[in-house]
């Protein structure tokens, strides 16, 4: 039994088989046999040892005359899995604890696959891939039919990876994995936003777990307080099954709710929206009380089809609107780069500082210029607002202010229909901008707060880096400077200021960002019961003094504890998930 | 049977990388002699597993010590000893 301690990023918990991502790719089904199976049990070890050599000879021979270096390459795994010292080691683990092949297999691996991790040469340590190719092959030749592929998985699992990568979850199969826990990440990484999405906890941060567990592996996922055990004994799952049935009746107490408003005791009326990324997730959204969406995330679009253009976009739209029957949306246009790199796009020294968002888009007019008429099209179909990302200064808000407006003429020119009057918006998501903020309030109809880049730029801390991702703190009083900042130019020019971020989704940050007088916000789906059932206990009073005093105060940290001692007393629900 | 011993010096660029292990390890083999590979002062490991000498992680410039015992250990020894020294022939 071991317990580790990473980043909680989606709520739940969830106990089940691990299913290791990068190294395995493959599902051990079975890792005991009875103890007069074990003689067959090496022998099968020893075959399958036999037939992959056989299998790598032949391709060998293949290549030898076509492609020399990856025959070499192919030399390599022969040995490698042809090492005595490999096969003593499996055959010994299998005598002397019943294992099957294929999990001592996997356990020996493992730990090789760790010393070369850990060595200095980063020559060496690429080998890492060498060994988990041959682990793959020796295991794929050992499970001959029995192999599951990632896209049929015959039972559940928890995906364990080192870094989960857009790719790997397209081909996960959505009804069989019910937890993520990876090395990496942060609280904005894509596992993150995958495990919110699918509605199942998730754990990040958690430093070697893909290495620390092996597949098929018990595990228990605490995605409300970012603890995994892995091989946990009979009480703690037990306590943990019990926790599970209590939080599983919380959430559904929260969801029978869903559809009241957010409204504070003493009247004060906000309006919860969802942040989604595909036009699937309306339907959820709208069942979890979304007043509409606050940020349509439109980047899926662009990968899908980069080369699309308009009618690609404006399908999306159409069924996104569709599907809110009458709800307003608000679109945010191409915000490419930093993490979510622009097929073919630029390789850049430090890519979250270079040609990102709409910095590629004005570089790029042709697509962004596609999507806007798209936009605005889609603005007759219901309520449409648009959203700029990333702008830093007000010339580039005037270019591309500038751009929607040509746009807007060549849709006239051109008796196509669309949104004369669209609310144009930006997200400030750069302290510069929100330090100008009374200058962009003069040229847009609403501002909309990004929370995970502006705690990112303001911080100077990389959101996916785990080496620091303690410095990410949404508390720093720098960052409640600017949003109070920013809410105060919105009231005096008459201009929306919403949030839309991971930091609107922390029960305990939430009276201070409602005592700090924001009265829009926007977060995943699943969170919207929970953000609307925390909303209605509060009393807005009471929380703009919690307020004025967080404000007072010199570290994030201090901020922090004074949040969480205030809701342990006045929201007994939220204190709950708490302990 | 005693045991003989020899240090040598990496001085392949890419260090004991793994062509250069997999050509030590295969001439390893083709002596009925035991080989062991170790860094100083370090725990000695199998000479003919290529995992094991792969993970001692030697690189550009560091020792190692080889050490063989059996039938052929001088010849084993040697020819080993050369193949470092000779940058396993420029793999």
């Amino acid at each position: 039994m071991e317990i580790r301690q990473g980043i909680p990023v989606s709520p739940g918990i969830i106990i089940s088989e691990a299913l290791i991502l990068d190294s395995e790719e493959l599902r051990i089904p079975q890792r005991f046999v009875e103890k007069d199976a074990i003689d067959g049990e090496v022998a099968r070890f020893k075959q399958a040892v036999e037939d992959s050599n056989k299998s790598l000879e032949q391709e060998i021979d293949r290549l030898e005359s076509e492609i020399e270096i990856h025959a070499r390459i192919l030399g390599v795994h022969r040995d490698l899995a042809s090492d005595p010292m490999l096969h003593s080691e499996v055959e010994k683990l299998i005598r002397d604890n019943c294992y099957t092949a294929e999990h001592a297999l996997s356990r020996v691996m493992n730990r090789y696959v760790r010393k070369l991790q850990d060595l200095k040469s980063p020559i060496l340590r690429e080998r890492v891939h060498d060994l988990q190719d041959v682990e793959k092959l020796l295991l794929s030749t050992l499970l001959g039919k029995r192999i599951e592929g990632l896209s049929n998985l015959k039972g559940e699992v928890v995906v364990i990876a080192h870094n989960l990568t857009p790719a790997q979850t397209a081909k996960l199969d959505p009804e069989k994995v019910k937890g993520f826990a990876t090395d990496m990440g942060g609280k904005t990484s894509h596992t993150a936003i995958m495990g919110r999405a699918l509605g199942i906890p998730a754990v990040v941060g958690l430093d070697n777990i893909s290495t620390s567990v092996v597949g098929g592996d018990r595990i228990i996922i605490d995605g409300y307080r970012g603890v995994v055990i892995i091989d946990p004994d009979e009480d703690q799952v037990t306590d943990y099954l019990a926790r599970a049935v209590e939080m599983e009746k919380l959430s559904l107490h929260f969801r029978s709710q869903a559809k009241l408003p957010a409204e504070t005791i003493d009247g004060h009326l906000l309006e919860v929206h969802a942040n989604i990324e595909i036009p699937s997730e309306v339907k959820s959204a709208i069942e979890f009380g979304a007043a509409g969406i606050g940020l349509y995330r439109t980047e899926f679009i662009h990968f899908q089809s980069p080369t699309g253009g308009e009618e690609v976009h404006f399908e999306n739209y159409r069924s996104v609107l569709e599907s809110l029957d009458g709800l307003p949306l608000t679109v945010r246009t191409l915000d490419l780069g930093g993490d979510k790199l622009p097929e073919g796009g630029l390789e850049e020294e430090n890519p979250f500082l270079g040609c990102r968002s709409i910095r590629w888009c004005l570089a790029n007019p042709e697509p962004f210029r596609s999507q806007i008429r798209a936009i605005l099209r889609a603005g007759v179909l219901g309520p449409v607002r648009m959203m700029l990302p990333m702008i830093t200064t007000i010339p580039e808000l005037d270019k591309s202010l500038q751009i929607i407006d040509e746009v807007s003429s060549e849709l006239r020119e051109s008796d196509v229909e669309f949104d004369e009057n669209m609310p144009l918006g930006v997200m400030v998501e750069v302290p510069s901008l929100a330090l100008i903020a009374s200058h962009v309030a003069d040229r847009v109809s609403f501002l909309s707060i990004g929370s995970n880049d502006l705690v990112q730029y303001t911080l100077a801390v990389d959101r996916g880096n785990e080496h620091v991702a303690d410095l990410y703190d949404p508390m720093h009083p720098a960052i409640l400077q600017l949003i109070s900042q920013l809410v105060r130019t919105g009231e005096d020019h008459g201009v929306r200021v919403s949030l839309c971020g991971e930091m609107a989704s922390e029960p305990i940050y939430l009276p201070l960002l409602v005592g700090l007088g924001l009265r829009e916000i926007s977060v995943s789906p699943q969170l919207i019961p929970e953000v609307k059932q925390v909303i209605r206990n509060l009393l807005d009073y009471d929380v703009r003094i919690l307020t004025e005093r967080c404000l007072r105060m010199s570290d994030g940290e201090s901020i922090s504890r004074e949040l969480r001692l205030w809701a342990v007393e006045h929201l007994p629900e939220v204190a709950l998930r708490l302990t | 049977m005693s045991k003989i011993c020899q240090t040598v010096k990496i001085t392949h660029d890419s260090g004991l990388h793994a062509r250069a292990s997999t050509e030590f390890v295969r001439l390893a083999q083709r002596f009925q002699a035991e080989v062991s590979v170790s860094r100083p002062e370090g725990m000695a490991v199998d000479g003919k597993s290529i995992i094991a000498v792969m993970t001692l992680g030697a690189q550009l410039g560091d020792e190692i010590v080889i050490e063989t015992v059996g039938p052929d250990a001088t010849e084993a020894l040697e020819a080993l000893a050369n193949l470092v020294r000779l940058d396993f022939h420029g793999v």
